[in-house]
């Protein structure tokens, strides 16, 4: 994850099907964000993105058009720029099933769209900047993925959250802000966002059995 | 329309709703007809092919409504009607079956007498007679009854081998009826021409009867979603476009379209996704139930963030009591989001209940208010469990922890 300066005009490009709620959000980013495309399909988003290179896409979970794959299929499609283009999911469904499987493919943070003004611009900052942006929810669907109990040492890298991961997973969970978190628990700001971008890291590329099972009995894989 | 309770095929039953007449008449009629010389047997038949029984005209009827959704008093008459009526008669109508076999057993029976007597009886005219009469029933009958599309392999083949007995029935009855007055020699190079002139009639038409049949197909899955069609609309309606003229009524009051639009969402939310997995006795749907409940009161947003689930351990009325306390403190006293956290482990049940208010000094609480004291920490403890709080200027968090039971504890 390099840890590029953010850029002083963040350029964004809206996926979502609803026109309403595209103007809705684009009055809603503050003045750094600049929003330079918008799409409402599956295909139109693959096109606009490739074509615009925006710093962040506010990627809708669930989009017509395409095969079918909403969100997901986006990410596929534009796999190719996820080292200079970063996604943000939006999603107004909730469900472990269409939060997860977007992450998975690529996505750097999952915001549900009741999120106020403040807090998108916030967001985007942040995935522009390279960190991950962990909703209340998306961090309780990790601590239910990797379960929550205590890890008594970390043998397999990617499989398991450590004790650290946890406390900040759990404290997301809680609602704690990332500068909250760093106050509780007597770390910087920065090494919170480490964890977690630690934590989407292992959640995108873990092939964890407790993981596959879990998703598996919420029939997501 | 043809009746729906019905000795053969409910042609008399339709014949007499139709004209005001009782059954028995009509019946008496078409018996009448058939002594003279067979004409009611035809007449029957041609009733029954053309008129469409009650359950298909009621579907017809259905089908034209479309989309316009019917009032209680129709829905309830729909189903009733039928169904009281078939019941009450079901029973009568088998032993008049009987009666009604019985009663072509005597006649056949006092022809029989008859021949003995003397009289000149037609044999080769009336078993073939008999023949195609029943083959005929044998076959149409089953299309009137029940069919179910997809029915078991055992029922398929039975009605196959009924169809195959009625066709095998009639054929063999017209053959009879002919052998009577053609040669031997002539029936079977006639039976040659007429599998010609067949087989030309399906090399010619099978084309249009594949596209006929593909074309039936396409409308009975689009008539399948236009019923679906029909029952979001229906829902969308009853909820959606209720709550949003309650919406736009009250569009001054910031906080009530606010809660309005919240609780319309988690009631779409719940008919979109809801997997109705969990039951009301899991500790997790009883706090978000309540959370439900406040934010409906008190007009407030509470986002509730689960992981795992426990249920039917000795202290879950109070872990929920006391959750439902905090939220509402918090409610009261406090602004902005509340967050809930509910956290299952294997060994206790952790409930976290944030504010962003400005906090309060937990030590500093009048002894007289009951709020805090009592009905949370005090609840916890004597339920076993423990509670804490902490307040700050970022806002108040109570902490609440019930330890499992051994018995009935689950976690996926």
């Amino acid at each position: 994850m390099n840890n590029s300066a953010v850029p002083e005009q963040i350029s964004v490009v809206l996926v979502d099907d609803h026109g309403i709620f595209r103007s809705g959000l684009k009055a809603d980013l503050d003045e750094g964000i600049e929003v330079v495309g918008e799409a409402g399909t599956v295909e139109q988003a693959i096109e606009r993105i490739t074509e615009l290179r925006p710093d962040v896409v506010l990627l809708d979970v669930h989009l017509p058009g395409g095969r079918g794959g909403g969100g997901a299929e986006v990410l596929r499609g534009c796999s190719q720029l996820l080292n200079t283009t970063r996604f943000l999911a939006l999603s107004v469904s909730d469900a472990a099933q269409d939060v997860v499987t977007v992450i998975r493919s690529g996505a750097r943070g999952y915001v549900t769209k009741s999120i106020s003004g403040p807090e998108i611009s916030t967001a985007v900052r942040r995935v522009a900047s390279g960190d991950a942006v962990f909703s209340p929810r998306l961090a309780g669907f990790v601590l239910d993925a990797f379960g929550s109990g205590a890890v008594q040492q970390v043998d397999e890298e990617l499989d398991l959250l450590s004790d650290r991961e946890l406390q900040v997973m759990r404290l997301i969970a809680r609602g704690y802000s990332y500068k909250e978190v760093a106050k509780e628990l007597f770390i910087s700001v920065k090494t919170v966002e480490s964890h977690v971008s630690n934590v989407l890291r292992k959640l995108q590329l873990s092939n964890r059995h407790e993981l596959t099972r879990w998703a598996v009995d919420r029939r997501i894989l | 329309m043809r009746s729906e309770t019905r000795l053969v095929a409910g042609v008399c039953g339709g014949v007499a709703d139709h004209l005001g007449l009782a059954v028995g008449y009509i019946r008496l009629a078409f018996l009448f007809l058939t002594a003279l010389g067979g004409i009611g047997i035809i007449l029957y038949a041609w009733l029954w092919v053309f008129t469409p029984s009650a359950q298909e005209s009621q579907a017809d009827e259905l089908r034209s409504a479309g989309t316009r959704r019917r009032s209680l008093a129709e829905e309830l008459g729909l189903g009733n009607a039928a169904s009281i009526n078939a019941r009450e008669v079901a029973e009568k109508l088998g032993s008049m079956r009987e009666i009604l076999i019985g009663a072509v057993l005597m006649i056949l029976a006092v022809l029989a007498l008859g021949q003995w007597l003397g009289w000149n009886i037609r044999w080769d005219l009336i078993w073939p007679g008999i023949g195609i009469v029943a083959g005929v029933l044998l076959a149409w009958l089953q299309i009137d009854g029940k069919q179910p599309a997809n029915g078991s392999r055992q029922q398929r083949f039975a009605a196959l081998i009924r169809l195959g007995v009625g066709l095998l029935l009639v054929i063999g009855g017209l053959l009879a009826l002919i052998s009577g007055t053609v040669a031997t020699t002539d029936l079977i190079g006639g039976i040659w021409a007429a599998l010609a002139i067949f087989a030309g009639a399906v090399v010619v038409l099978l084309p249009w009867g594949t596209r006929l049949w593909r074309d039936f197909l396409a409308e009975r899955t689009s008539r399948q979603a236009a019923a679906q069609r029909a029952e979001f609309a229906a829902h969308l309606h009853d909820s959606v476009l209720q709550t949003l003229a309650v919406i736009q009524k009250r569009a001054t009051d910031p906080a009530a379209v606010r809660a309005l639009a919240r609780s319309q969402e988690r009631e779409l939310r719940q008919w979109l996704y809801g997997d109705g997995q969990t039951g009301q006795d899991d500790v997790v749907a009883a706090i978000a139930a309540e959370a439900a409940q406040i934010e409906a009161l008190m007009l407030r947003e509470v986002d509730v963030v689960s992981v795992g689930s426990a249920r039917g351990f000795a202290g879950q009325q109070a872990l929920v009591q006391a959750s439902r306390e905090a939220m509402m403190n918090a409610a009261k006293h406090a602004t902005g989001l509340i967050s809930v956290f509910i956290e299952c482990h294997a060994q206790s049940v952790e409930v976290f209940i944030r504010d962003r208010g400005t906090g309060f000094d937990a030590e500093q609480i009048p002894v007289d208010r009951l709020g805090v004291r009592e009905s949370i920490i005090g609840r916890m403890q004597r339920a076993g469990g423990s509670a804490r709080i902490r307040s700050g200027e970022e806002g108040t968090e109570v902490q609440l922890r019930m330890p499992h039971g051994t018995e009935g504890e689950e976690k996926p």
